[in-house]
Protein backbone atom coordinates (compact mmCIF):
# COMPACT_ATOMS: atom_id res chain seq x y z
CA UNK A 1 0.00 0.00 0.00
CA UNK A 2 2.49 2.31 1.17
CA UNK A 3 4.81 1.77 -1.52
CA UNK A 4 2.21 2.44 -4.50
CA UNK A 5 0.82 5.82 -2.76
CA UNK A 6 4.60 6.85 -2.16
CA UNK A 7 5.41 6.04 -6.02
CA UNK A 8 2.06 8.14 -6.95
CA UNK A 9 3.13 10.76 -5.30
CA UNK A 10 6.68 11.24 -6.49
CA UNK A 11 5.40 10.70 -10.05
CA UNK A 12 2.48 13.58 -9.65
CA UNK A 13 5.59 15.57 -7.98
CA UNK A 14 7.86 15.00 -10.98
CA UNK A 15 5.07 15.49 -13.59
CA UNK A 16 4.22 18.84 -11.32
CA UNK A 17 7.74 19.44 -11.80
CA UNK A 18 7.88 18.94 -15.10
CA UNK A 19 4.85 21.36 -15.83
CA UNK A 20 6.68 24.24 -14.14
CA UNK A 21 9.39 23.77 -16.24
CA UNK A 22 7.23 23.68 -19.71
CA UNK A 23 5.73 26.84 -18.57
CA UNK A 24 8.85 28.61 -17.41
CA UNK A 25 10.06 27.66 -21.29
CA UNK A 26 7.22 28.41 -22.85
CA UNK A 27 7.73 31.77 -21.14
CA UNK A 28 11.36 32.26 -22.32
CA UNK A 29 10.25 31.46 -25.46
CA UNK A 30 7.82 34.25 -25.71
CA UNK A 31 10.13 36.50 -24.46
CA UNK A 32 12.72 35.19 -27.08
CA UNK A 33 10.34 35.49 -29.90
CA UNK A 34 9.11 39.00 -29.23
CA UNK A 35 12.65 40.89 -29.52
CA UNK A 36 13.29 38.98 -32.36
CA UNK A 37 10.56 40.07 -33.94
CA UNK A 38 10.82 43.20 -32.63
CA UNK A 39 14.66 42.72 -34.38
CA UNK A 40 13.16 41.96 -37.53
CA UNK A 41 10.53 44.27 -37.77
CA UNK A 42 13.19 47.50 -37.18
CA UNK A 43 15.16 46.14 -40.02
CA UNK A 44 12.49 45.92 -42.27
CA UNK A 45 11.41 49.50 -41.52
CA UNK A 46 15.07 50.63 -42.27
CA UNK A 47 15.12 48.69 -45.75
CA UNK A 48 11.78 50.07 -46.71
CA UNK A 49 13.52 53.81 -45.60
CA UNK A 50 16.09 52.57 -47.92
CA UNK A 51 14.03 51.68 -51.04
CA UNK A 52 11.85 55.02 -50.32
CA UNK A 53 14.92 56.92 -50.36
CA UNK A 54 16.27 55.73 -53.77
CA UNK A 55 13.08 56.19 -55.03
CA UNK A 56 12.85 59.45 -54.28
CA UNK A 57 15.89 60.49 -55.45
CA UNK A 58 15.22 58.46 -59.10
CA UNK A 59 12.09 60.43 -58.98
CA UNK A 60 13.47 63.56 -58.94
CA UNK A 61 16.05 63.22 -61.56
CA UNK A 62 12.88 61.56 -63.92
CA UNK A 63 11.17 64.61 -63.41
CA UNK A 64 14.17 66.54 -65.04
CA UNK A 65 14.73 64.29 -67.45
CA UNK A 66 11.07 64.22 -68.76
CA UNK A 67 11.29 67.88 -68.29
CA UNK A 68 14.85 68.09 -71.46
CA UNK A 69 12.48 65.74 -73.41
CA UNK A 70 9.58 68.35 -73.73
CA UNK A 71 11.91 71.09 -74.27
CA UNK A 72 14.11 68.92 -76.41
CA UNK A 73 10.64 67.77 -78.42
CA UNK A 74 9.36 71.46 -79.07
CA UNK A 75 12.53 72.33 -80.20
CA UNK A 76 12.74 69.34 -82.29
CA UNK A 77 9.11 70.42 -83.69
CA UNK A 78 9.80 73.92 -84.30
CA UNK A 79 12.79 72.89 -86.28
CA UNK A 80 10.74 70.37 -88.46
CA UNK A 81 8.28 73.04 -89.84
CA UNK A 82 11.09 75.59 -90.58
CA UNK A 83 12.00 72.36 -92.32
CA UNK A 84 8.91 71.38 -93.72
CA UNK A 85 8.44 75.28 -94.88
CA UNK A 86 12.24 75.30 -96.68
CA UNK A 87 11.08 72.02 -98.64
CA UNK A 88 8.16 73.50 -99.20
CA UNK A 89 9.98 76.32 -100.88
CA UNK A 90 12.96 74.79 -102.58
CA UNK A 91 10.93 71.35 -103.42
CA UNK A 92 13.54 69.60 -101.82
CA UNK A 93 12.53 67.14 -99.82
CA UNK A 94 14.28 67.25 -96.30
CA UNK A 95 14.76 64.07 -94.32
CA UNK A 96 13.04 65.85 -91.19
CA UNK A 97 13.40 63.74 -88.31
CA UNK A 98 10.08 62.44 -86.83
CA UNK A 99 9.02 63.43 -83.32
CA UNK A 100 9.43 60.77 -80.92
CA UNK A 101 6.08 60.56 -79.10
CA UNK A 102 7.22 60.26 -75.74
CA UNK A 103 4.40 62.45 -74.08
CA UNK A 104 2.27 59.49 -74.19
CA UNK A 105 4.88 57.52 -71.94
CA UNK A 106 3.60 53.58 -71.36
CA UNK A 107 5.75 53.21 -68.37
CA UNK A 108 3.50 56.40 -66.92
CA UNK A 109 0.25 54.54 -67.25
CA UNK A 110 -1.28 53.42 -63.67
CA UNK A 111 -0.24 49.89 -63.86
CA UNK A 112 -1.32 47.56 -61.01
CA UNK A 113 1.94 47.09 -58.43
CA UNK A 114 1.80 43.16 -58.10
CA UNK A 115 3.84 42.70 -55.06
CA UNK A 116 6.48 40.36 -55.15
CA UNK A 117 8.58 39.25 -52.76
CA UNK A 118 11.39 41.59 -50.87
CA UNK A 119 14.81 39.81 -51.96
CA UNK A 120 18.11 41.50 -51.24
CA UNK A 121 19.23 42.00 -54.74
CA UNK A 122 16.45 44.36 -55.57
CA UNK A 123 18.86 46.79 -54.61
CA UNK A 124 21.69 46.32 -56.46
CA UNK A 125 21.00 48.91 -59.68
CA UNK B 1 -9.82 -7.18 8.52
CA UNK B 2 -7.87 -8.54 11.01
CA UNK B 3 -4.45 -6.91 10.46
CA UNK B 4 -6.91 -3.72 10.83
CA UNK B 5 -7.51 -4.62 14.40
CA UNK B 6 -4.14 -5.35 15.08
CA UNK B 7 -2.99 -1.80 14.57
CA UNK B 8 -5.76 -0.46 16.57
CA UNK B 9 -4.48 -2.30 19.74
CA UNK B 10 -1.18 -0.94 19.06
CA UNK B 11 -2.20 2.19 18.62
CA UNK B 12 -2.06 3.25 22.03
CA UNK B 13 1.92 2.57 22.28
CA UNK B 14 2.21 4.60 19.26
CA UNK B 15 0.21 7.44 20.69
CA UNK B 16 2.68 7.79 24.15
CA UNK B 17 5.59 7.98 22.04
CA UNK B 18 4.47 10.69 19.43
CA UNK B 19 6.65 13.69 19.78
CA UNK B 20 3.77 16.10 20.64
CA UNK B 21 3.54 18.87 23.35
CA UNK B 22 1.39 17.40 26.25
CA UNK B 23 -0.10 19.08 28.08
CA UNK B 24 -1.50 18.20 31.71
CA UNK B 25 -5.15 18.32 30.59
CA UNK B 26 -4.12 16.43 27.69
CA UNK B 27 -2.94 13.40 29.12
CA UNK B 28 -6.30 13.32 31.29
CA UNK B 29 -8.40 13.68 28.04
CA UNK B 30 -6.29 10.88 26.85
CA UNK B 31 -6.95 8.51 29.42
CA UNK B 32 -10.48 8.48 29.09
CA UNK B 33 -10.40 8.87 25.79
CA UNK B 34 -8.23 5.74 25.50
CA UNK B 35 -10.83 4.13 27.76
CA UNK B 36 -13.72 5.26 25.64
CA UNK B 37 -12.06 3.87 22.43
CA UNK B 38 -11.51 1.09 23.88
CA UNK B 39 -15.11 0.06 24.28
CA UNK B 40 -16.07 0.70 20.64
CA UNK B 41 -13.11 -0.09 18.47
CA UNK B 42 -14.45 -3.26 17.16
CA UNK B 43 -17.18 -1.66 15.53
CA UNK B 44 -14.81 1.63 13.78
CA UNK B 45 -12.39 -0.90 12.50
CA UNK B 46 -15.00 -2.74 10.35
CA UNK B 47 -16.36 0.44 9.43
CA UNK B 48 -13.14 1.96 8.17
CA UNK B 49 -11.94 -1.04 6.86
CA UNK B 50 -8.38 -0.50 8.60
CA UNK B 51 -6.27 2.51 7.00
CA UNK B 52 -2.59 3.71 8.08
CA UNK B 53 -3.28 7.48 7.57
CA UNK B 54 -1.66 7.69 11.16
CA UNK B 55 -3.70 9.86 13.60
CA UNK B 56 -4.50 13.46 13.68
CA UNK B 57 -4.30 15.03 16.55
CA UNK B 58 -5.95 19.13 16.31
CA UNK B 59 -3.74 21.11 18.58
CA UNK B 60 -5.55 24.31 19.65
CA UNK B 61 -3.76 25.98 22.63
CA UNK B 62 -5.02 25.29 25.87
CA UNK B 63 -7.91 23.90 24.54
CA UNK B 64 -9.33 20.55 24.13
CA UNK B 65 -6.75 18.52 22.59
CA UNK B 66 -8.47 15.51 21.11
CA UNK B 67 -6.27 12.95 19.31
CA UNK B 68 -7.50 10.54 16.67
CA UNK B 69 -7.19 6.67 16.47
CA UNK B 70 -4.70 5.36 14.16
CA UNK B 71 -7.47 4.12 11.51
CA UNK B 72 -6.48 1.79 9.03
CA UNK B 73 -7.96 3.42 5.74
CA UNK B 74 -7.22 1.39 2.34
CA UNK B 75 -4.25 2.84 0.55
CA UNK B 76 -5.98 2.99 -2.87
CA UNK B 77 -9.15 4.74 -1.55
CA UNK B 78 -8.97 7.52 0.52
CA UNK B 79 -12.85 8.34 -0.66
CA UNK B 80 -14.12 6.10 2.16
CA UNK B 81 -12.60 8.61 4.86
CA UNK B 82 -16.29 10.88 3.14
CA UNK B 83 -18.38 7.83 4.15
CA UNK B 84 -17.44 7.36 7.59
CA UNK B 85 -17.48 11.34 8.37
CA UNK B 86 -20.96 11.27 9.74
CA UNK B 87 -20.03 8.37 12.16
CA UNK B 88 -16.67 10.81 13.54
CA UNK B 89 -18.76 13.85 14.03
CA UNK B 90 -21.18 12.06 16.38
CA UNK B 91 -18.80 10.42 18.71
CA UNK B 92 -16.71 13.71 18.56
CA UNK B 93 -17.34 16.45 21.65
CA UNK B 94 -20.08 18.31 19.94
CA UNK B 95 -18.45 21.57 21.08
CA UNK B 96 -15.24 21.05 18.88
CA UNK B 97 -16.19 22.40 15.36
CA UNK B 98 -13.26 22.79 14.40
CA UNK B 99 -12.91 18.90 14.22
CA UNK B 100 -15.25 18.66 11.66
CA UNK B 101 -13.62 20.98 9.47
CA UNK B 102 -10.95 19.70 9.52
CA UNK B 103 -12.60 17.02 8.16
CA UNK B 104 -13.49 18.84 5.16
CA UNK B 105 -10.09 19.21 4.19
CA UNK B 106 -9.11 15.65 5.43
CA UNK B 107 -9.58 14.76 1.22
CA UNK B 108 -6.55 16.93 0.62
CA UNK B 109 -4.57 15.17 3.60
CA UNK B 110 -4.89 11.97 1.63
CA UNK B 111 -3.60 13.29 -1.80
CA UNK B 112 -0.75 15.10 -0.56
CA UNK B 113 2.53 13.67 0.86
CA UNK B 114 2.68 11.42 3.97
CA UNK B 115 5.52 13.38 5.92
CA UNK B 116 2.55 16.36 6.45
CA UNK B 117 1.00 13.46 8.85
CA UNK B 118 4.24 13.18 10.66
CA UNK B 119 3.80 16.06 12.18
CA UNK B 120 0.33 16.33 12.96
CA UNK B 121 0.82 19.97 14.49
CA UNK B 122 -2.25 22.39 15.15
CA UNK B 123 -0.89 24.08 11.38
CA UNK B 124 -1.48 20.69 9.84
CA UNK B 125 -4.44 21.84 7.71
CA UNK B 126 -2.92 25.13 6.55
CA UNK B 127 0.59 23.71 5.34
CA UNK B 128 -1.04 21.14 4.00
CA UNK B 129 -4.11 23.69 2.25
CA UNK B 130 -1.30 25.69 1.32
CA UNK B 131 1.16 23.26 0.00
CA UNK B 132 -2.02 21.65 -2.05
CA UNK B 133 -1.33 21.04 -6.35
CA UNK B 134 -1.51 24.78 -8.26
CA UNK B 135 -4.54 22.72 -10.15
CA UNK B 136 -7.54 23.05 -7.43
CA UNK B 137 -6.12 26.21 -5.89
CA UNK B 138 -8.78 27.98 -5.88
CA UNK B 139 -11.29 25.48 -4.61
CA UNK B 140 -8.65 25.07 -1.67
CA UNK B 141 -8.24 28.45 -0.77
CA UNK B 142 -11.53 28.81 -0.29
CA UNK B 143 -12.19 26.16 1.95
CA UNK B 144 -8.96 27.00 3.98
CA UNK B 145 -10.35 30.74 3.94
CA UNK B 146 -13.44 29.51 5.71
CA UNK B 147 -11.18 27.27 7.92
CA UNK B 148 -9.01 30.98 8.42
CA UNK B 149 -12.12 32.64 9.67
CA UNK B 150 -12.48 29.74 12.50
CA UNK B 151 -9.31 30.06 13.97
CA UNK B 152 -10.38 34.09 14.68
CA UNK B 153 -12.58 32.42 17.90
CA UNK B 154 -9.04 32.25 19.70
CA UNK B 155 -8.33 35.13 21.19
CA UNK B 156 -4.47 34.01 21.67
CA UNK B 157 -2.20 37.01 20.72
CA UNK B 158 0.46 34.46 19.35
CA UNK B 159 -2.44 32.63 17.33
CA UNK B 160 -3.41 35.94 15.94
CA UNK B 161 -0.17 37.15 14.60
CA UNK B 162 0.37 34.10 12.84
CA UNK B 163 -3.00 33.66 11.01
CA UNK B 164 -2.40 37.97 9.59
CA UNK B 165 0.99 36.66 8.28
CA UNK B 166 -0.46 33.42 6.90
CA UNK B 167 -3.56 35.65 5.02
CA UNK B 168 -1.17 37.86 4.00
CA UNK B 169 0.96 35.11 2.33
CA UNK B 170 -1.25 33.93 0.66
CA UNK B 171 -2.77 37.31 -0.42
CA UNK B 172 0.59 37.55 -2.03
CA UNK B 173 0.95 34.38 -3.08
CA UNK B 174 -2.63 35.18 -5.20
CA UNK B 175 -1.39 38.70 -6.32
CA UNK B 176 1.91 37.07 -7.71
CA UNK B 177 0.12 34.31 -9.25
CA UNK B 178 -2.25 36.51 -10.97
CA UNK B 179 0.75 38.98 -11.95
CA UNK B 180 2.56 36.51 -13.61
CA UNK B 181 -0.69 35.04 -15.51
CA UNK B 182 -1.53 38.47 -16.40
CA UNK B 183 2.54 38.90 -17.42
CA UNK B 184 2.30 35.81 -19.86
CA UNK B 185 -0.99 37.19 -21.52
CA UNK B 186 0.28 40.25 -22.42
CA UNK B 187 3.48 38.28 -23.74
CA UNK B 188 1.31 36.58 -26.21
CA UNK B 189 -0.71 39.23 -26.99
CA UNK B 190 2.41 41.46 -27.77
CA UNK B 191 3.71 38.57 -30.20
CA UNK B 192 0.97 38.40 -32.00
CA UNK B 193 0.52 41.99 -32.55
CA UNK B 194 4.50 41.89 -33.59
CA UNK B 195 3.73 39.23 -36.40
CA UNK B 196 0.97 41.40 -37.52
CA UNK B 197 3.15 44.50 -37.53
CA UNK B 198 5.72 42.31 -39.19
CA UNK B 199 3.19 41.23 -42.25
CA UNK B 200 1.95 44.72 -43.22
CA UNK B 201 6.01 45.95 -43.09
CA UNK B 202 6.73 43.34 -45.48
CA UNK B 203 3.85 44.41 -47.92
CA UNK B 204 5.27 47.99 -47.51
CA UNK B 205 8.90 46.58 -48.02
CA UNK B 206 7.32 44.76 -51.43
CA UNK B 207 5.44 48.10 -52.93
CA UNK B 208 8.53 50.76 -52.15
CA UNK B 209 10.86 48.24 -53.68
CA UNK B 210 8.43 47.74 -56.62
CA UNK B 211 7.87 51.63 -57.01
CA UNK B 212 12.06 52.05 -56.82
CA UNK B 213 12.36 49.36 -59.66
CA UNK B 214 9.54 51.40 -61.75
CA UNK B 215 11.73 54.48 -60.91
CA UNK B 216 14.98 53.00 -62.36
CA UNK B 217 13.31 51.75 -65.82
CA UNK B 218 11.68 55.07 -66.14
CA UNK B 219 15.18 56.55 -65.27
CA UNK B 220 16.75 54.63 -67.90
CA UNK B 221 13.92 55.06 -70.97
CA UNK B 222 14.13 58.77 -69.97
CA UNK B 223 17.90 58.81 -70.59
CA UNK B 224 17.93 56.91 -73.83
CA UNK B 225 14.76 59.09 -74.85
CA UNK B 226 17.01 62.64 -74.15
CA UNK B 227 20.32 61.07 -76.02
CA UNK B 228 17.70 60.56 -79.02
CA UNK B 229 15.89 63.73 -78.75
CA UNK B 230 19.38 65.57 -78.61
CA UNK B 231 20.91 63.64 -81.69
CA UNK B 232 17.76 64.73 -83.68
CA UNK B 233 17.75 68.49 -82.81
CA UNK B 234 21.28 68.87 -83.85
CA UNK B 235 20.56 66.92 -86.93
CA UNK B 236 17.55 69.26 -87.76
CA UNK B 237 19.69 72.00 -86.68
CA UNK B 238 22.59 71.34 -88.87
CA UNK B 239 19.81 70.87 -91.63
CA UNK B 240 18.43 74.25 -91.38
CA UNK B 241 21.77 75.94 -91.43
CA UNK B 242 23.59 74.68 -93.77
CA UNK B 243 21.28 73.41 -97.01
CA UNK B 244 17.73 74.68 -97.17
CA UNK B 245 17.78 78.11 -97.73
CA UNK B 246 20.70 77.21 -101.00
CA UNK B 247 18.08 74.86 -102.15
CA UNK B 248 15.37 77.83 -101.68
CA UNK B 249 17.57 80.09 -103.04
CA UNK B 250 18.30 77.89 -105.82
CA UNK B 251 14.54 77.67 -106.56
CA UNK B 252 14.34 81.51 -106.64
CA UNK B 253 16.68 82.23 -109.01
CA UNK B 254 15.09 79.62 -111.25
CA UNK B 255 11.44 81.46 -110.90
CA UNK B 256 13.58 84.40 -112.11
CA UNK B 257 14.81 83.01 -115.86
CA UNK B 258 11.19 82.33 -116.75
CA UNK B 259 10.48 86.11 -115.75
CA UNK B 260 11.30 89.24 -117.86
CA UNK B 261 14.51 91.58 -117.40
CA UNK B 262 12.99 94.07 -115.35
CA UNK B 263 13.29 91.71 -112.31
CA UNK B 264 16.72 91.48 -112.54
CA UNK B 265 18.08 94.84 -110.21
CA UNK B 266 15.51 93.35 -107.55
CA UNK B 267 16.61 89.70 -107.85
CA UNK B 268 20.14 91.43 -107.38
CA UNK B 269 19.17 93.56 -104.00
CA UNK B 270 17.86 89.94 -102.78
CA UNK B 271 21.32 87.77 -104.02
CA UNK B 272 23.24 91.46 -101.87
CA UNK B 273 20.78 90.96 -98.47
CA UNK B 274 21.53 86.96 -98.82
CA UNK B 275 25.02 86.12 -99.63
CA UNK B 276 26.54 87.08 -96.62
CA UNK B 277 24.72 84.29 -95.32
CA UNK B 278 25.80 81.77 -98.21
CA UNK B 279 29.63 82.98 -96.97
CA UNK B 280 30.00 79.68 -95.46
CA UNK B 281 32.26 77.46 -97.03
CA UNK B 282 30.49 74.34 -98.91
CA UNK B 283 33.66 72.52 -97.95
CA UNK B 284 31.78 69.94 -95.62
CA UNK B 285 30.45 67.04 -97.47
CA UNK B 286 27.31 67.98 -97.68
CA UNK B 287 24.92 65.07 -98.82
CA UNK B 288 22.92 67.72 -101.38
CA UNK B 289 26.02 67.25 -104.01
CA UNK B 290 23.92 70.00 -106.57
CA UNK B 291 24.43 72.86 -103.71
CA UNK B 292 27.42 72.53 -103.37
CA UNK B 293 27.73 72.85 -107.31
CA UNK B 294 25.70 76.39 -107.08
CA UNK B 295 28.06 77.26 -104.39
CA UNK B 296 30.50 77.71 -106.85
CA UNK B 297 28.27 79.45 -108.62
CA UNK B 298 27.41 81.95 -106.21
CA UNK B 299 30.88 82.64 -105.32
CA UNK B 300 31.20 83.63 -108.88
CA UNK B 301 27.92 85.95 -108.24
CA UNK B 302 29.30 87.08 -105.40
CA UNK B 303 32.91 88.22 -107.40
CA UNK B 304 30.71 89.99 -109.97
CA UNK B 305 28.10 92.13 -106.97
CA UNK B 306 31.60 93.33 -105.94
CA UNK B 307 32.65 94.45 -109.01
CA UNK B 308 29.66 95.90 -109.60
CA UNK B 309 29.63 97.60 -106.35
CA UNK B 310 32.87 98.76 -106.79
CA UNK B 311 31.46 99.87 -110.13
CA UNK B 312 33.90 98.20 -112.82
CA UNK B 313 30.95 96.80 -115.17
CA UNK B 314 28.29 98.81 -115.64
CA UNK B 315 27.18 96.75 -118.76
CA UNK B 316 23.52 95.03 -117.14
CA UNK B 317 24.08 92.44 -119.99
CA UNK B 318 26.46 90.56 -118.81
CA UNK B 319 24.57 88.99 -115.99
CA UNK B 320 21.99 86.76 -118.00
CA UNK B 321 25.67 84.99 -119.24
CA UNK B 322 26.33 83.74 -115.69
CA UNK B 323 22.95 82.97 -114.68
CA UNK B 324 22.61 80.52 -117.64
CA UNK B 325 25.26 78.61 -116.43
CA UNK B 326 23.53 78.72 -112.98
CA UNK B 327 20.35 77.26 -114.46
CA UNK B 328 21.80 74.57 -116.33
CA UNK B 329 23.07 73.13 -112.94
CA UNK B 330 20.26 73.65 -110.69
CA UNK B 331 17.87 71.02 -112.79
CA UNK B 332 19.96 68.65 -111.78
CA UNK B 333 19.39 68.23 -107.68
CA UNK B 334 15.42 68.09 -107.92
Amino acid sequence: MDERKRKRKLSNRESARRSRMRKQQHLDELIVQVNQIQEENKKVRHMIDGATQRYLNFASENNVLRAQVAELTDRLRSLNSLLQIASEVSGLAFDIPDIPDTLLEPWQLPCPIQPIPASADVFQC
Amino acid sequence: MDNSKKTIYKNSSIFASSDMKRSPSELALQAYVASEDGRRNHQKSDIFGGSDQGFFAIENGDHMHFPFKNLEIPKDSCTNIFTDKPLWSQNLYPNQPMVSVAMDSQSSICVDSPQSIKNPSGQENQAIGASSGSSHEQSDEDDLEMEAGSYEQSTNPLDIKRIKRMVSNRESARRSRRRKQAHLADLEQQVDQLRGDNASLFKQLADASQQFKDATTNNRVLKSDVEALRAKVKLAEDMVARGSLTSSLSHLLQNYLNTPQDYVNTNMNQINTISPIISTPGGNNSPYSGITDSNIGLENAEAFNNNVSNGLITDAVRVPEIWTWESHVAPVSK
